[in-house]
């Protein structure tokens, strides 16, 4: 197992270099690039521009100086627009109490996919057990809904009833440090100064008023594939002979789903979650653009804005990476739960 | 299992090493400290009368800042913070600022400069006559300097001489009368030499405060002073203690103790963080007034100024185009004059700026104080039948298939750039081409990526575009700005018909140059009124570009929360921040 | 050959006992009655079918050209006029609106329009008006309804209302569910054939086709979808005109989409390869291509659909977030996505003045919501194994 393991995050290597390859020739391909509206500016700061990022470089040598400072030194190139690292740019600017884009990236995408299996999860149990009701309908019926509405629609309309149908901003409150008074916001992550606050229970009550929307975005279209798959497996696993054996010795229907189907059928379930999770990370993009989640997601999105070229690659790796560790994480779970499957 | 947990562990580790940054808090001890001799902020220039001291104002700011050093930062996300924390010597009318007064030579060569007596940075650190002679002669004048700034301070390709006659005073000599000299005083920063120093002479001053700068090793002369930067999230400012203005009361400047920049990267979420009262103030779209008014109950006050003219909205045409039959047309002043007739500027304004703007016929045209004599100047009104008569005489004949044709029979289609993302160019192009289908010219519009449309506009010589509706922006306070615009040998003159050695130039065009040279040498304002009414009457009757229309300044505030409130710069920063006040 | 299939038809019958003593079907029509008893499903595909036909009659179903911009007679636009569904009046059965007049709100400074009852325009069947395509293939100017009146005329009949330019939303609506549903089927299409044909490759052949094509699926799944798009649209050469873009961007969504339906496809020819019939088949010493062709692609071929169905939903959701970041589809084509782009311009003044700029949203709403129940109906039929076990306990 451990063997397998290793030999499949060693394969991740090369994949990784192809993927960076791609990365790089994608971000080469785009219009013009960081320096170029400084030419409505004034010509020379362009020509100091390009000289002193090195985008006027061979492309060739450009990847393969990137490459050199990502193996030797582990260093992704510098953010153009903000003169610092790309691992600080995409990662870990800012401090403890304000959170870092990889601490919220984190968070937001774990949160959501742990609140979305405990809702779901249950639910699919509910529509399997009540398979052919008007319950299993409805239950369905909601999971479509939430796959069907586009996710920036979700996130731009949500805040907007917050904003202007419920007036939550008429809801204030003192805090206790401080004795400021503080009204529930939207979009962000805190309300008022609590961003750079230090941490109290005020602060993260404030941070789960926020990121409640953000959550119902990002888990709307996946809460609905985790309950249908749950669903089907269940059924599959209520279907089998061993379950048909065990209803005709008499076994109560509630022992016989809880004891013996749902423990089969959670183990693909499981297996599933390294599927899910780059999933989640992809979800964040969107509500992140909208609404203002400090996270890796929108580093990378402000820097493809910006053509700021490094941050847009080391982004990009990122997110091969999560794909890529999701993929081996649902392998190796897989594996671990169904121990028929060879390692090769 | 007890190796799993180990694993666990170890990337639970590797998460937090990664998660934890720069601590970035300074102490906060605030003590009083004025200049000896402060400069002292009449009543009459707030309109809601002098204000109480403390509170907080936030206002959302379009992006992260990319840099906090005021001289190399070159967009409006990094200078809506920096402007709020540094100050200059004197302002562009003349008032001394930092400087308690200055005197100029008789011969107009030099400026004397005395700083007020106990003046202090934003740190407590006195400043002194070094100061003023570090940011000039080893920053602005520094050949490894990357700065806008530079260019205002050469006159006759030579940097004016600086020296400190005392701890307070500074003398300022160029090398010939250089009437440019107090503007460049007047918009040059003053920088704190003890922390700039080191990364000066290190050689990396361009790099130097940036956005992961802890905020006590930066520091400045203006009200506020940085107190945190959390990227994606906020920068907080809080009020500098030793600033120099008191109002009337003798009361420090600034009102207000803090403000707080939210970073709101979505225009429509901005607009519903101000209509929830979690902001102050909001710079609005067009669109957002009647949204806004609906508001005024809940204390949302608008403000509607009078159109400005800084933008110039413009449809331009590419005289050196490679297709001969387009370059033909485009160099015929009948077709431009045609193009400016079939623009339906007021369908522009009502469609896109929610009827908020005015229409424009020529550069400058309305409120610039360079307005000159308007007599015989052209306006072409929107009038499709005296476009289509132009284009009859000029002999483009409308062929079967409702398209004009060129005398060879090929139809006359051209494409028109836009800039993608920027919706009212791409709605205004719309509509443009929509009215020259109305008279059989084909006009396709395509939406470009910024980057894109700059490279087609001024990254090759001849431009590539055929025809382009864009924003020139910048211009209203000195016309010297746009003659990179207007001048043939202009680094942005980007609809060309010129070689660049002035030798297949156009008369009008001549003319041009020459006037925008002569106003630009003239230090008699009344002969630049002339000489540039002269100039606005010529571009307005050969309309190389067609001017559109001028949006009018638009500004909304909570009423019942801030006093004092007397506009934005440009929709990114506040006005006269030190004399907002906290109801 | 037949007598092999048909041997395959009853292994699937024969899981049904019931369906065995009842009538025996071919397969395509047991996976019919499978559908049609799938209620949801049916009645969504029933949904689905309307919106595409509405869709692809789109010019001909809706008086107006979806780019034509409405004034009056003044060259004022007819901008922002409400949904006039509700202001169809009938005398007798005689179907007719009022004029359109102006308002303007002097608090809020916005345009509203009332109906001007001092004229009647009677609406009529197979009108005479604006030329187009019918099909896109032939030129015509019949329309199914309308006033018939001429531009710049108040008697107009605006359905859904109209937009900032005083362009026709119910015209906009249906020309642009044309973009939004064809790119779904066209990037679906071409990923399929992508897919099947390197999928089958791959699981036909194995050995080095099988690695090297297996190694492209790992690296276009290891590749970040969205993010990825966002980039890559940028990237699209600024030479292209708008309606080559659309191709690129149906490119740029294939790229993204093809991976996972190979997967599926090696999969099944994987298990299918070992199969009797397909031994027999290559015993017979039938082609490669023949086997693949004839034999066992149609035997993947509904596992396939499903796939490909339950895929074009996502696509058709990518697409509305690619023009809604105005990365997609671009004026003057229309899509549901760059329609929804139009009411993000300004979400809280479109929504709160003139809230039936949200209609094309509900069109992406709808068809997606149906299409995933078709796929889930379809995937229940041809799926008779898992489901119609179940379905006895």
């Amino acid at each position: 197992m451990l063997g397998y393991a290793l030999r499949r995050l060693l394969y991740t290597i090369p994949l990784l270099l192809v993927i960076s390859v791609i990365v790089f020739l994608i971000t080469a391909l785009e219009p013009g690039n960081f320096c170029t509206p400084l030419r409505l500016q004034d010509e020379a700061l362009y020509q100091q521009c390009v000289k002193s990022t090195g985008i006027d470089q061979p492309l060739p040598l450009q990847y393969g100086l990137w490459l050199w400072g990502i193996v030797t030194r582990l260093d992704f190139g510098y953010s153009f627009q903000n003169q610092q690292p790309v691992l600080v740019q995409l990662f870990t600017a800012g401090d403890w109490n304000s959170g870092t884009p990889l601490f919220w990236t984190l968070v937001i995408s774990f949160g959501t996919m742990i609140l979305t299996w405990l809702l779901a999860v249950p639910l699919g149990i509910y529509a399997a057990t009540h398979r052919g009701s008007w319950r299993d309908y409805i239950v369905n019926f909601m999971g479509f809904v939430g796959l069907s509405i586009p996710s920036f629609f979700l996130a731009i309309a949500l805040l907007w009833l917050l904003v202007v149908v419920f007036q939550v901003g008429q809801q204030c409150w003192q805090l206790a440090q401080g004795g400021e008074t503080i009204c529930l916001g939207v979009s962000g992550l805190f309300d008022g100064n609590l961003v750079s606050a230090p941490w109290s229970w005020e602060k993260f009550l404030n941070l789960l008023w926020h990121l409640w929307p953000a959550m119902l975005v990002i888990g709307a279209a996946n809460f609905a594939a985790i309950m249908r798959y749950m669903r089907s497996e269940l059924l599959t696993v209520l279907s089998e002979p061993y379950i048909q054996t065990a209803r005709a010795k008499g076994v109560s229907e509630r022992w016989v789903i809880y004891r013996h189907a749902l423990k089969n059928a959670l183990n693909p379930m499981i297996s599933m979650l390294g599927y899910w999770l780059p999933l989640m990370f992809e979800g964040t993009l969107v509500a992140a653009m909208i609404l203002q989640l400090p996270t890796v997601e929108r580093v990378y999105w402000t820097a493809l804005r910006q053509g700021d070229q490094y941050v847009i690659m080391g982004g990009l790796l990122f997110f091969s990476t999560v794909l890529i560790l999701g993929n081996l994480l649902s392998d190796l779970l897989l594996a671990w739960v169904n121990p028929k499957i060879r390692y090769q | 299992m007890k190796r799993k947990v180990y694993t666990l562990l170890l990337i639970t580790a590797m998460f937090l090493g990664l998660i934890g940054g720069a601590h970035g808090s300074i102490a906060t001890g605030q003590q009083t400290s004025l200049p000896n001799t402060p400069f002292v902020m009449s009543a009459v220039q707030m309109p809601d009368g002098m204000g109480q001291r403390g509170g907080t104002l936030t206002m959302d700011i379009i992006d992260n800042p990319k840099t906090f050093n005021p001289i190399t930062q070159n967009e409006a996300s990094s200078s809506a913070v920096t402007s709020l924390l540094n100050s200059t010597l004197i302002d562009n009318t003349g008032t001394p600022l930092v400087a308690e007064s200055f005197e100029v030579s008789a011969d107009q060569t030099s400026v004397t400069l005395t700083l007020r007596s106990g003046i202090r940075f934003s740190d407590g650190t006195p400043v002194t006559a070094d100061d003023v002679v570090f940011t000039l002669e080893d920053v602005i004048f520094n050949p490894q300097g990357n700065s806008t700034l530079t260019d205002a301070w050469q006159v006759a390709g030579q940097f004016p001489k600086v020296e400190a006659l005392a701890s307070q005073t500074v003398r300022i000599t160029a090398p010939i009368p250089f009437s440019g000299l107090l503007s460049a005083i007047a918009s040059t920063p003053i920088l704190p030499k003890h922390l700039l120093a080191d990364a000066v002479q290190a050689g990396r001053f361009n790099s130097a405060w940036g956005v992961g700068t802890s905020p006590s090793q930066i520091a400045g002369l203006g009200p506020f002073r940085l107190q945190s930067f959390t990227p994606g999230q906020q920068v907080v400012l809080e009020r500098n203690p030793y600033y120099w203005k008191v109002d009337e009361n003798g009361t420090q400047l600034p009102y207000v103790d803090r403000i707080i920049l939210p970073i709101v990267t979505d225009d429509n979420v901005r607009l519903l963080r101000f209509s929830n009262g979690q902001t102050d103030i909001y710079p609005p779209r067009p669109e957002d007034i009647p949204v806004l008014r609906q508001q005024s109950s809940q204390g949302v006050s608008v403000i509607v100024q009078p159109a400005g003219t800084v933008d110039s909205n413009v449809v331009a045409f590419n005289q050196d185009v490679q297709d001969p039959d387009l370059r033909a047309l485009f160099r015929d002043v009948r077709f431009r004059q045609a193009m400016a007739y079939a623009a339906n500027r007021q369908g522009m304004i009502s469609a896109n700026l929610n009827s908020l703007g005015e229409p424009r016929y020529g550069p400058g045209i309305s409120v610039t104080f360079w307005i000159g004599d308007q007599a015989g100047f052209p306006t072409f009104e929107f009038n499709l039948t005296k476009a289509g008569q132009l284009l009859d005489q000029i002999g483009l004949t409308m062929g079967a298939d409702g398209w004009r044709q060129f005398a060879n029979g090929r139809r006359v289609e051209f494409t028109l750039l836009t800039v993608q993302g920027s919706t009212v160019l791409v709605n205004d192009a719309v509509l443009f081409a929509n009215d020259l289908a109305k008279i059989g010219i084909k006009a396709n519009v395509r939406p470009l990526d910024l980057n894109a449309v700059i490279d087609q506009l001024v990254g090759s010589q001849p431009p590539q575009y055929e025809a382009v509706r864009i924003t020139i922006t910048g211009g209203d306070g000195d016309p010297n700005l746009l003659r990179s615009v207007y001048q043939s040998t202009g680094a942005l003159h980007f609809w060309k018909y010129s070689d660049g050695s002035g030798q297949d130039v156009p008369d009008w065009q001549l003319q041009v140059d020459q006037l925008l040279e002569q106003q630009a040498q003239s230090l008699d304002l009344s002969e630049r009124f002339d000489l540039l009414s002269r100039f606005q009457t010529i571009v307005a009757q050969n309309q190389p570009m067609i001017f559109l229309y001028n949006a009018q300044g638009l500004e909304a505030y909570r009423s019942d929360r801030v006093g004092n409130f007397t506009g934005t710069v440009q929709n990114t920063t506040l006005l006269n921040p030190e004399i907002v006040f906290r109801k | 050959m037949k007598a092999i299939i048909e041997q395959q038809q009853e292994l699937v019958l024969e899981a049904d006992s019931q369906a065995v003593a009842a009538t025996v079907y071919s397969r395509s029509q047991f996976v019919w009655r499978r559908f049609r008893s799938h209620r949801a499903g049916f009645v969504f595909g029933l949904i689905f079918a309307l919106l595409a036909l509405l869709v692809v009659l789109g010019e001909f179903l809706s008086p107006y050209a979806a780019t034509s911009f409405h004034a009056d007679a003044q060259d004022l636009a007819y901008d922002y006029v409400p949904p006039m569904i509700g202001w169809i009046h009938f005398e007798g059965l005689r179907p007719f609106v009022y004029g359109l007049k102006r308002a303007y709100n002097p608090l809020t400074g916005v345009k509203s329009y009332t109906e001007d009852t001092s004229q009647k325009y009677y609406l009529s069947f197979f009108v005479h008006g604006e030329p187009y395509r019918f099909l896109g293939i032939f030129p015509a100017d019949l329309h199914l309804f309308g006033t018939g009146q001429p531009s710049g005329s108040p008697g107009q009949l605006f359905l859904f209302g109209t937009d900032r330019f005083g362009r026709d939303l119910w015209a906009r609506t249906l020309t642009g569910g044309r973009i939004s549903l064809g790119i779904g089927l066209l990037v679906v299409a071409i990923s399929f054939v992508l897919g099947v044909f390197l999928g089958g490759l791959s699981g036909y052949y194995g050995g080095s086709a099988d690695t090297l094509i297996q190694r492209s699926v790992e690296v276009a799944m290891s590749l970040p979808r969205l993010a990825l798009l966002l980039a890559l649209s940028a990237a699209l050469p600024p030479e292209l005109p708008a309606s080559s873009r659309f191709w690129g961007i149906a490119l740029i969504l294939a790229i993204v989409a093809w991976a996972p339906l190979a997967r599926v496809v090696r999969g099944q020819f994987l298990a299918l390869r070992e199969e009797g019939f397909v031994q027999a088949a290559r015993a017979l010493g039938l082609s490669d291509m023949r086997i693949i062709f004839r034999h066992i692609v149609p035997n993947t071929f509904s596992y396939l659909i499903v796939s490909a169905t339950l895929a074009v939903p996502s696509v058709i959701l990518l697409e509305s977030v690619l023009s809604y970041f105005g990365f997609g589809i671009q004026e003057p084509l229309v899509s549901w996505g760059l329609l929804m782009g139009d009411l993000q311009q300004n979400f809280q003044y479109q929504i709160q003045f003139h809230p039936w700029l949200i209609i094309p949203g509900f069109f992406i709403f709808v068809s997606v919501l149906s299409i995933n129940y078709v796929g889930d109906a379809l995937r229940d039929a041809v799926d008779p194994f898992t489901i119609a076990q179940s379905e006895r306990s």
